[in-house]
């Protein structure tokens, strides 16, 4: 299991140090958005900690990791769509 | 390798896939449909993950998802277009701030999460390196966010060697508390992280805000994907990794020595 993470994760960089590399200046608030709604993949680990915790005081630090995942993904989302929304005059 | 449901292991395969897809949307134009690609993926990740677990808490957790989600919709669409960059670096900040919780969560209840040794009953040092890892890169995540916010569109380059000696600073906190898993270890990880992250975010904030918030969202990729190896998950591992390195190389891109001249092949785009 270990292996295939890491060969999934290895390929994962690959790719994204491709984007990185070939990202232009212009692009750094898209990609930004692009990559904090990435980030809000924490959102995941976050219900595995809650759905598997046996303590409370553990699945309570999962359930606030849900949440900021949460608000980080749909925030992200109404961003993104905004940047990309020419403004209006 | 033992063997893997192929129902989970589709859907990891298909969230992975949507990740790589949202990265490589063209920017500017496609921004709108990368996003719609990214929730695609988190609502396939989500979904195996509820389907791949004994989930004991879901009313608990169907009211956190829809409380985070109503925050973030209203502060999405209730703040000023102006406020959108201040906005997106408070989110991966926050980001950051759910891998500390999940790095602490594992910790206080390595069982079950099956990380204790069955020989010695301690925490295993694989699972150590990735608690320290996630918390250290969370916490970076989080301190380079709140020095963005603080110091706004101000762009006063930091110093890159104390930056560095943090990191180092932090690499070690790391290793001592792989070698003893201590409360207090872990916290001196926070603390020294969050002094890293500043330190950097700093550095990164002399060409301008955009680069420093990629390095910024390039932490919180790498605490993602420290987190992914905790939970042993795929679409987690494959979202960190891409964030984290296509925001690490970018932002570093951007600060480096290069600053924004070199870049006339970035026209073409992948």
């Amino acid at each position: 299991m270990t292996l295939f993470l890491l060969i999934s994760f290895l390929a994962a960089c690959g790719f994204g140090m491709v984007v990185g590399w070939r990202a232009r200046p212009d692009d750094g608030w898209a990609l930004a958005a692009i990559l904090q709604m990435l980030s809000s993949a924490i959102l995941i680990g976050a219900l595995i900690v809650s759905a598997e915790a046996g303590s409370a005081a553990a699945r309570t630090l999962g359930l606030l990791g849900i949440v900021m995942g949460s608000a980080g993904l749909c925030g992200g989302f109404v961003a993104a769509r905004r940047l990309d929304t020419p403004p209006r005059p | 390798m033992e063997s893997m449901n192929p129902t989970i292991l589709t859907g990891w395969s298909i969230a992975a896939l949507l990740f790589a897809a949202a990265l490589l949307a063209p920017f500017g134009t496609g921004l709108r449909r990368g996003a719609s690609s990214l929730v695609a993926a988190m609502t396939v990740a989500g979904a195996v993950t509820l389907y791949s677990h004994d989930v004991m808490a879901l009313p608990q957790i169907c009211a956190a998802l829809i409380t985070g989600g109503a925050v973030g919709l209203g502060l999405g669409r209730g703040l000023p277009r102006s406020a959108l960059p201040a906005l997106l670096s408070g989110l991966v900040g926050q980001a950051g701030l759910a891998a500390v919780f999940i790095g602490a969560a594992a910790w206080r209840n390595p069982h079950a999460f099956g990380l204790l040794d069955d020989v010695t009953d301690r925490l295993r040092i694989d699972g150590a390196v990735a608690i320290g890892t996630a918390v250290a890169w969370g916490a970076m995540a989080c301190g380079g966010a709140v020095t963005i916010l603080w110091r706004g569109s101000v762009q006063q380059a930091g110093y890159p060697l104390v930056a560095s000696v943090m990191l180092l600073a932090t690499g070690g906190c790391v290793a001592v508390f792989v070698a003893n898993p201590q409360i207090g270890w872990l916290l001196a990880c926070v603390g020294v992280a969050l002094l890293a992250g500043r330190g950097l975010t700093k550095w990164g904030m002399g060409p301008g805000t955009e680069p420093a918030l990629a390095l910024v969202g390039g932490f919180a990729g790498w605490a993602v994907a420290a987190s992914a190896f905790l939970m042993e998950n795929m679409a987690m591992a494959v979202a960190g990794g891409l964030a984290g390195a296509a925001g690490s190389l970018f932002g570093a891109r951007l600060c480096g020595g290069a600053g924004r001249k070199g870049l006339a092949d970035g026209g073409r785009r992948p």
